[in-house]
């Protein structure tokens, strides 16, 4: 059985460029650092290790102020319209520049970040000042405990008097391994807590939704769904780059494939069957109506109560769920 | 080569040393950068202390490679004994050259390279799903690599067989959904 060397994900950033162009991402290993560049189907690696590493060099760069030039003044444009012409299009643009904007000002200034060993110097995957200054600091101690056993200042050859630790094997999961003072076990995320309550409220509109028909709870309904989905991804990005609690990682993979699979078939059913229905209609008298399913037409079509009781149910179960597993395994430790 | 200096990340300008592990970014005298900058002991490394080996004293065991230098370490794949500047640490065991070029990639501890056949798989068989005709001939490839390639080794880092296994599926599917369609047009023929 193969062993493999514990890694640790430290960033990742796309490299463009014919030769060299690739997906780059930097891990941590006990005694290395690890960049892989993976073009297409072919995986490279590149190993530093600590004992060669001879320094690491962050320079600031203008993406970041460009970047909130650009969403700034495509936010700017999307108001302008949107106040002389007020609409749906409008408004989703409005909202995602907005959202672009911030994400870009919370992720912090840019940087190019470069490693130097004795015979080369490469640019590390770290775009991001508040990040590289986050992994430098990382390494910074594991590098310098490498070094201190070496006499860089004699000039015979070096050899290690001490033996290395052991490396340790891959346990059965990828996960990286926990950072200095962090639990083993992973913390609680809040952003898991904030979607399995975002589920749980979710799944209760559309409950009532479907017991009893009101017009603004199908909106309050889709608006809950299109902020599950969001919740969800965030979640899933989340979990892959810090340690969560391992239980609660399965139920947000759920309600992502619950919402990927079930929307699009649902409305891709009930759309066929709207579009055969006013097919009929407009054979039978001549008139023609409009061929898309509208949110009030969707409401109206026969059968859509269940599904949205079917919707509501699995959300707050896999809400419920998922507090109950992030909430109970957070507070193990402390009663311990 | 880069030893013993430090350069600007933007403009490759050489630093001087008190640029380092000021805590703060400082402006590059030459493109007005930016820069923060981490050293570390190995930049004060003499150039000439990996060449300088000790020589070979009688009744001392001597490097393999280097008859006249003494060795340090033995090889713990072969055996040989090593001096300082043939011995190759990784992960705590100590390799010679030889080992090292000769090792398979199963065994190989600084492999710099791998084919990620099952991503390769499973875009052979989904991507043709876009022109599906073409899918006659890729379908059968893709099974084709996943039998070829199931024990072949996977990304270094830690990675499930999943996709070997949908692409397995996937193009199983479409070779199903190819003899179904030539059964139907023959019967059809034929009625």
């Amino acid at each position: 059985m193969e062993t493999t060397t514990l890694y640790r994900r430290l960033g990742s950033a796309h490299q463009f460029g014919v030769a060299t162009g690739g997906w780059n991402t930097l891990y941590l290993a006990p005694d290395h650092l690890l960049l892989r560049t993976t073009s297409s189907f072919v995986e490279s690696y590149r190993r530093f290790y600590f004992s060669d590493i001879e320094a690491i060099t962050i320079c600031k760069t203008v993406r970041f102020s460009v970047w909130n030039g650009v969403w700034g003044t495509a936010l700017f444009f999307s108001i302008l319209a949107l106040i002389f012409k007020p609409g749906w299009a409008g408004t989703i643009c409005t909202n995602i520049f907005f959202a672009l904007l911030l994400v870009n000002i919370a992720r912090g200034p840019t940087s190019v970040t470069f490693l130097q060993t004795r015979v080369q110097r490469r640019a590390l995957p770290l775009r991001r000042v508040k990040r590289a200054l986050k992994v430098v600091n990382l390494l910074s101690e594991k590098i310098v405990a490498a070094q201190a056993e070496i006499d860089f200042s004699a000039t015979a050859p070096v050899v290690r008097q001490t033996a290395p630790p052991p490396l340790e094997t891959a346990p059965a999961t990828s996960f990286p391994p926990p950072l200095p003072g962090e639990s083993a076990g992973g913390g609680v995320s809040l952003l898991h807590l904030a979607t399995f309550v975002m589920l749980v409220l979710s799944g209760a509109v559309a409950l009532w939704e479907g017991l009893q028909h009101r017009p603004v709870l199908i909106y309050a309904t889709v608006t809950a769904l299109v902020l599950n989905i969001g919740l969800a991804v965030a979640c899933l990005v989340q979990q892959r780059r810090r340690r969560v609690v391992a239980r609660v990682r399965p139920v947000a993979w759920v309600s992502i494939a619950g919402h990927a699979l079930g929307v699009p078939l649902v409305y891709m059913g009930f759309a066929m069957a709207y579009m055969m229905r006013e097919v009929n209609y407009a054979r039978a008298t001549g008139k023609t109506q409009p061929a898309q399913i509208g949110v009030a037409a969707l409401r109206a079509m026969p059968g859509f109560h269940y599904v949205l009781l079917v919707y509501g149910a699995f959300c707050v179960i896999l809400g419920l769920l998922g507090c109950v597993l992030l909430l109970s395994r957070a507070r193990k430790p402390s009663t311990s | 080569m880069s030893g013993g200096r430090l350069a600007c990340s933007e403009c490759e300008t050489e630093l001087p040393l008190d640029f380092a592990n000021t805590g703060e970014f400082l402006v590059c005298p030459r493109c007005n950068a930016l820069v923060r900058a981490f050293a570390f002991p190995a930049l004060q490394r003499s150039e000439t202390a990996a060449l300088a080996l000790p020589a070979l004293a009688s009744g001392e065991a001597s490097c393999f490679y280097h008859p006249q230098k003494k060795a340090v370490v033995a090889c713990d794949n072969c055996g040989r004994f090593l001096c300082g500047l043939c011995d190759v640490e990784i992960s705590g065991h100590h390799r010679c050259p030889g080992c090292l070029k000769s090792a398979s990639p199963q065994q190989n501890p600084v492999e710099n390279r791998r084919v990620l056949y099952d991503g390769l798989a499973l875009a052979l068989a989904i991507l043709p799903l876009l022109g599906w005709p073409v899918t006659i001939f890729t379908a059968p490839t893709a099974i084709f690599i996943v039998v070829r390639h199931w024990h072949s080794p996977l990304s270094i880092l830690p990675r499930t067989r999943i996709r070997f296994v949908l692409a397995f599926v996937i193009a199983l599917a479409e070779i199903c959904g190819w003899v179904a369609l030539i059964y139907f047009v023959i019967a059809r023929a034929h009625r």
